[in-house]
């Protein structure tokens, strides 16, 4: 059992270090993990619990005009735009553009519903990271965590709302 | 069944727990010092990589660093916990059996009810036979042997009663434990395959992860030895590493007609993309 907490000296850590792959592999999941971390609806949660609760993390590039998601869909993945902007669609009318720094698919993960609306790429090399939570660690002692993506969902679903509503009373 | 459901993620949750502080262990120590970790299936690779580890040792005279040995036995160790949980796991109905169902305090008085009505079903038939063998050859020659008789009779009546009700009670309390087994089953089996391919896939990325630097490790320790290159001279290679290693060694298998051919192709791509 003892082999199986086997820890490494700082000299020893320096020389996984050395070994690293030379290229900075974006699909590595630690890499991932990193990039997810910094996303506001991780906000107060540790790596090495993101590590657990994300499933199937990509990064993924769509060029202007890429369909991202399709109204109507069932899935329940979600993406953060980390580069560029994308057009949400409703039945061929254009609702908003969001920028980067967006979380979009959070209504159909959280309503367990199909796509509200379409989102299409609305620029060139539009950089998003996808992934899914895994909701059934939620009866799990991780509980406590969920409940701080919940939080931290509500806040960006009310800074979403918010931001409608501004549009709203400009237009 | 609410209750019951939580004792499904509660028993979930305490069966993996081991698995789950060993990954959590290791991919926190990744994480912590900014350690890439490797989605590569090394994994499938592993018994070349002990076998050329162990060449090299013995035949090349080669002496690892204790980093590598420390490495080595890491990796090892947690290849061999991961086979034995794999086992350990494989009969999802047999866990289901006879470690969860026998710790759900329902299940379990279920059992013990049916038990108890077993073993009065048991004293009461046998009581019966012997007070129906009694009434039938006795024989009443005064007052106070009726009165025995009547209590006999009285007795049987009563054994009668009991062994009726034993019966009764066995057939409901069966008929609830396989509600209970039946409503929980599909439940149970779904979630527990689900956890299982999730902490089996993170101690996967660990062992991923520790093969490739065990493996690279290796092979910058062997070309620096002059020992091992020396050795190597002789046989006619002057850079040696897992590509090379694992090349010579299926020059000597038929590879095409191989009933591993699949799993050598596998080993092709994975070759290819370590050297990339």
């Amino acid at each position: 059992m003892n082999n199986l907490y086997i820890t490494y000296t700082p000299e020893e850590i320096e020389l996984f270090k050395l070994l690293s792959p030379l290229k900075e592999n974006l699909t590595a999941t630690s890499k991932l993990i990193e990039i997810s971390s910094k996303i506001p609806i991780f906000k107060d949660i540790p790596k090495t619990i993101l590590i657990k609760i994300l499933k199937d993390i990509k990064i993924i590039k769509y060029q202007t005009g890429e369909i991202i998601i399709k109204e109507g869909d069932e899935d329940e993945t979600m993406y953060y735009i980390l580069l560029g902007s994308v057009k949400v669609v409703k039945q061929n009318k254009l609702l908003t553009i969001l920028q980067n720094g967006t979380l979009i698919g959070e209504m159909a993960t959280l309503l367990k519903e199909k796509r509200t609306a379409s989102i299409i790429s609305a620029t060139n090399n539009t950089t998003l990271i996808s992934f899914k939570i895994d909701f059934n660690l939620f009866h799990t002692d991780l509980g406590y965590y969920f409940a701080i993506i919940y939080k931290n969902l509500s806040i960006e679903l009310a800074k979403k709302l918010l931001k409608q509503n501004k549009q709203l009373i400009k237009n | 069944m609410q209750i019951q459901k939580r004792e499904i993620y509660r028993f979930i949750n305490n069966y993996f727990k081991e698995i789950d502080d060993i990954s959590e262990f290791h991919l926190n120590f990744f994480l912590k010092h900014k350690i890439q970790t490797i989605d590569l299936n090394m994994l499938i690779l592993h018994k070349f990589i002990f076998q050329a580890f162990n060449f090299l040792k013995t035949n090349t005279g080669l002496y690892f660093s204790t980093f590598l040995n420390k490495l080595a036995k890491d990796t090892k160790s947690l290849i061999e916990y991961l086979d034995s949980f794999e086992k350990q796991t494989k009969i999802i109905n047999n866990i289901f059996e006879n470690k969860f169902l026998k710790n759900l305090p329902e299940y379990v008085l279920l059992k013990t009810k049916i038990e108890q009505n077993n073993k009065l079903l048991h004293t009461t038939s046998a009581n019966i036979a012997s007070l129906e063998t009694q009434i039938k050859f006795f024989n009443p020659k005064n007052k106070e042997d009726e009165t025995e008789l009547k209590r006999l009779k009285g007795r049987l009546v009563d054994a009668i009663h009991y062994n009726a009700k034993a019966k009764d009670n066995i057939s409901a309390y069966t008929i609830e434990l396989n509600k209970i087994k039946k409503s929980l089953r599909e439940l149970f089996f779904e979630e527990f395959s689900k956890a299982q391919n999730s902490y089996i896939s993170k101690l996967k990325l660990v062992i991923n992860t520790k093969l490739y630097y065990f493996n690279k490790e290796m092979w910058r320790e062997a070309n620096r030895s002059k020992k091992t290159l020396s050795y190597l001279e002789e046989l006619g290679i002057r850079h040696i590493d897992l590509n090379i290693y694992i090349h010579n060694y299926l020059k000597h298998i038929d590879i095409a007609r191989s009933q591993n051919y699949e799993e050598y192709s596998k080993i092709e791509t994975i070759l290819k993309e370590l050297n990339e």
